[in-house]
């Protein structure tokens, strides 16, 4: 072996490990696509075999091509990670399935990493493909397109070969070159979504099922049958409906081919369905299932007419206004229906008539549609052909085609989504649509002409100076030199830089993310190159998420977790820190309202219980926390378990508790109108346990009730209360509302029980402890004012009145 | 004359079909006379030259290769980029290359006698026979 060739392979290896380490993926592509290329090729002709390979090649090119293009368009967004320049389900996919890898590989992570990786929108096996893909070869948004692309071209493959056995190699080569450079089908293809995937594996299912039927031996059968089932499975939930639609699809093909197979079955079946028709007009039960399943198809049909984008109608103008309320008006009539399936049948086909595009995109895909039409007239005009060359995978495809079709027409209402489903249809119209042309071609006569004249000589060279072929790679090679400065763009991407950080107003959206937990504040980042997998950290703490905006801003989600102080805001890309804003961030402990909390303290042990002592104070970096204002007598703790609507409370030897009014902060909330403290949201009518804010070790307390910071206002009121005398006569001086604790000055004691003159009343004089609210005065938290209720709840009785006349003494 | 070949005559005696057609014919010769076309065919005839246990650890070297390269260039990607392809891959992917160039001819002599040979080609000459009725 001579050390040339060896030096020659050295270098081959050189190059392959190099392009593994730039995109691993790609080279799985490429493999993919090398054995799609092989496999097609087997057994055919020369002449064919040059052609196949040509569209096959040339079809792979292109979608290179478009995949270089995407890159391209996305430099400005790209990261580390991510492919940038992606957006709605596509970007959703991709994200989903690096945000799951990260948590796979242990990288940094937050809690909208969790919530999109176990999200249930989405979560189909390909999901989990998506994400395995990335998690092995690493980060690969072009690759898994490039995968995408060889995919379908494999896709196409299987039916090519199928439809070369049934109608012929040119009628196969007419349907390849067609499907495989259909625009939308095009770009579709090299999505990061599932429908390369899809439609590799219904072809795969259709070519099992023609290969079950057909095959010679039964090893060829099982094998069959065995990827049947697994295609099956792979399908299953990649669409709604995706099993039954297919298995029904085939199922009816099987029956047109059965039917069809002999005169007599034709006539027995026509008069089947004939008398079925009629038995089911004139059955009122089974026009009603008709009725019903029709009522069910127009709902979705009105649903994706009401979504934004350019609609179209196929019910009655009466079912747009409200679907629910005109049909509890007035179900659906059969000729309503009638009309429906009709207008439905005809849309699929027409929708978007030329002169109907609304939009820029509708407009650029008029020459595509044309070419629809053209296919769906073809296939119209093939399908006897196409019968008589090979009546099995015809009535297949036919049933496939009809299945699929009825459902699609039957529930769309938006035209972008018909476009894009209709392709699901349209992969296995074509064929049909290919031997329609290949029957029309043979009827009408050839063009005759010369030659075309041409810039290159008998040798080869254009305009006499350089060979052809040396011309062409010379561009190519020219042409590669900006594609390789793109390329070193796509591996330098920019630093995200923070310009600034502001308080910005929660807003659902951030709530939604929260998922429950508390947020402590959103602040909005402006800067440049921001992108969507960025994780922000506060400090040392990771933020609740970074929503991305617009590479020039974006919003952090911050949770209670952050300690009070002011902290830098950084950004990472992955584990790499590529922004950091120093001291953006400030968390101030006492920022909220304050407020005095009236309870006790709960869950002590004796020696803690007895400890505390009025005026103890509860700090949190030096700031003023929380303090005890007055404490009551310690006692054996209640424990009170709740069991909605109400609690039961039991006393236990354990633990202990004391009463206390102490003063604290409601925490900074979105809410206003709420107290939150430490994440518990103090509601009222039942008691809240909350952390004691600053106490180490962790101290908790049951608040009954809140009240204002600030001394009350003593006043005296007379309630004048009516009722039974037994009732009345419970009441004595000295009474004092037990619903507060002891301590709290607050409460209402009797101090005067007067007599007057009417039987069953009684005027009790009270003082009581009032807070000055903007509408009056407050017992707590209830209005106190004359001629108002007023309850009195002690052990023995609980006494409604009404306040006759208060005074307030201001001193 | 089959309605196969009848299209097949129209798209050749076609404008479009008769310049495709001579321009493929143009392209292949002239891609012979061209320096980057004479280079490959060179490289393809050196290629042939040699024998198949040559070939084969020909290729043995390029896998090496390849696959030190990638281990090297990996310690300079960074860690979020890099691919989790379990290292035993690497591992077995060195050992096959080194067994290739070790035992290049022992294999390719085996390969003679070899059942997946023997099934390849019954595949082979199966699809050949299914052609015929396109």
């Amino acid at each position: 072996m001579s050390a040339g060739r060896v030096g020659w392979a050295i270098a081959a290896g050189v190059v392959i490990g190099l392009v593994i380490t730039v995109s691993p993926l790609m080279i799985v592509a490429g493999v993919l696509g090398a054995l799609v290329v092989v496999g097609v090729r087997r057994g055919l002709p020369p002449d064919e075999r040059r052609l196949v390979t040509t569209i096959l090649v040339a079809a792979m090119a292109a979608r290179v091509l478009v995949v270089a293009i995407v890159a391209v368009w996305g430099i400005p967004l790209v990261s580390a990670q991510s492919g940038g320049g992606l957006v709605g389900d596509e970007a959703y996919m991709f994200e989903r399935s690096l945000r799951t890898r990260d948590i796979l590989l242990g990288f940094p992570v937050v809690k909208l990493d969790y919530m999109m990786a176990f999200d249930d929108y989405a979560d189909t096996k390909y999901t989990g493909w998506l994400t395995w893909l990335q998690t092995t070869f690493g980060p690969s948004p072009y690759a898994i397109r490039l995968l995408n692309g060889a995919l379908f071209v494999a896709a196409a493959a299987v039916m090519y070969r199928v439809s070369r056995v049934a109608f012929g190699a040119r009628a196969a080569q007419c349907g390849l070159a067609v499907l495989l450079f259909m625009p939308s089908l095009l770009f579709w293809s090299v999505s990061l979504l599932k429908d390369s995937v899809y439609f590799l594996l219904t072809a795969t299912i259709i070519a099992a099922a023609v290969v079950f039927a057909r095959g010679r031996r039964l090893r060829q059968r099982w094998a069959a049958l065995a990827i049947f089932g697994v295609a099956l499975w792979g399908l299953a939930d990649l669409r709604p409906w995706a099993v039954t639609l297919t298995c029904g699809g085939l199922a009816l093909g099987l029956a047109i081919y059965w039917l069809l197979g002999r005169r007599i079955r034709m006539v027995v079946a026509a008069a089947v369905l004939l008398l079925t028709a009629t038995v089911v007009a004139s059955s009122e039960p089974a026009v009603k299932v008709v009725l019903r399943g029709l009522t069910w198809g127009a709902r979705q049909h009105v649903g994706h007419a009401q979504t934004p984008g350019h609609s179209y109608r196929t019910l009655d103008e009466r079912f747009y206004t409200d679907f629910q309320g005109v049909l509890a008006d007035k179900p659906m009539q059969p000729a309503e229906a009638f009309r429906y399936v009709v207008r439905a049948a005809g849309a699929f086909v027409t929708v978007p008539l030329p002169w109907q595009a609304a939009t820029t995109t509708e407009l650029l895909f008029i020459p595509e549609q044309l070419l629809w039409f053209l296919c769906a007239a073809l296939a119209l005009f093939g399908l006897r052909a196409a019968y008589r060359r090979d009546a099995l995978v015809a009535s297949l495809l036919v049933g496939y085609i009809g299945i699929i079709s009825a459902a699609l027409a039957l529930i769309n209402g938006n035209v972008g989504t018909l476009v894009r489903l209709r392709g699901l249809v349209a992969r296995f119209v074509v064929w049909i649509a290919a031997v329609g042309l290949m029957s029309a071609i043979v009827k009408l006569t050839g063009e005759k002409g010369a030659g075309t004249g041409s810039v290159v000589d008998n040798e080869g060279r254009v305009a006499g100076r350089i060979n052809l072929v040396d011309a062409l790679t010379l561009a190519f090679v020219a042409g590669l030199i900006p594609l390789a400065y793109v390329s070193w763009l796509l591996f330098q991407p920019a630093r995200p830089v923070i310009h600034s950080v502001e308080r910005s107003a929660i807003t659902s959206a951030e709530e939604r993310i929260a998922a429950g937990l508390p947020i402590r504040l959103k602040v909005k980042i402006r800067g440049e190159h921001l992108t969507p997998m960025l994780r922000a950290y506060v400090g040392n703490v990771p933020a609740m998420g970074f929503t991305f905006e617009t590479p020039a801003s974006g919003d952090v989600i911050i949770g209670e977790d952050v300690p009070p102080g002011t902290h830098d805001l950084i950004l990472f890309d992955g584990p790499v820190e590529v922004a950091r804003a120093p001291g953006a961030v400030s968390i101030v402990a006492s920022a909220g309202v304050p407020i005095r909390a009236v309870g006790a303290f709960t869950l002590l042990d004796e020696r803690t219980a007895n400890s505390l002592t009025v005026g103890q104070t509860y700090d949190i970096d030096g700031r003023r926390a929380a303090e005890i204002l007055a404490l009551g007598s310690t006692g054996p703790d209640r424990r009170e378990i709740a069991q909605a609507p109400a609690s039961v409370q039991q006393t236990t030897t354990d633990t202990w508790s004391r009463e206390v009014i102490l003063r604290t902060h409601c925490d900074p909330d979105p809410d206003p109108t709420r107290c939150r403290i430490g994440g518990t949201i103090l509601t009222g009518g039942t008691p809240s346990v909350i952390v004691i804010p600053g106490s180490s070790p962790v101290q908790r307390m049951r608040v009954d009730a809140i009240a204002p910071d600030a001394a009350p206002s003593t006043a005296v009121a007379r309630i004048r209360v009516s009722g039974s005398e037994s009732l009345l006569s419970q009441i004595r001086i000295g009474d004092r509302d037990t619903r507060w604790p002891a301590i709290d000055n607050r409460r209402a004691s009797v101090e005067r029980i007067e007599r007057s003159g009417s039987a069953g009343t009684i005027e009790l004089v009270v003082r009581l402890g009032l807070d000055r609210a903007s509408d009056g005065w407050r017992y707590h938290s209830q209005r106190f004012a004359a001629g108002g209720p007023f309850t009195l709840v002690t052990e023995r009785y609980s006494a409604l009145g009404t306040v006759t006349e208060m005074v307030i003494d201001e001193q | 004359m089959s309605s196969d070949e009848t299209v097949a005559d129209v798209a050749k005696r076609s404008r479009i079909g008769r310049s495709a057609h001579r321009a493929l014919a143009r392209l292949r010769a002239d891609a012979r006379r061209s320096a980057i076309g004479a280079a490959l065919l060179a490289c393809q005839e050196r290629i042939s030259a040699t024998t198949p246990g040559e070939r084969l650890r020909l290729i043995g070297v390029s896998i090496v290769t390849a696959v030190v390269t990638n281990a090297l260039l990996l310690q300079w990607t960074p860690v979020v980029a890099r691919p989790s392809v379990p290292s035993i891959l690497s591992l077995l992917t060195i050992a096959s290359g080194v067994t290739l160039i070790v035992l290049a001819e022992a294999l390719a002599q085996a390969w003679h006698g070899s059942w997946i040979r023997r099934q390849l080609n019954r595949a082979r000459g199966s699809k050949a026979a299914n052609s015929g009725r396109a």
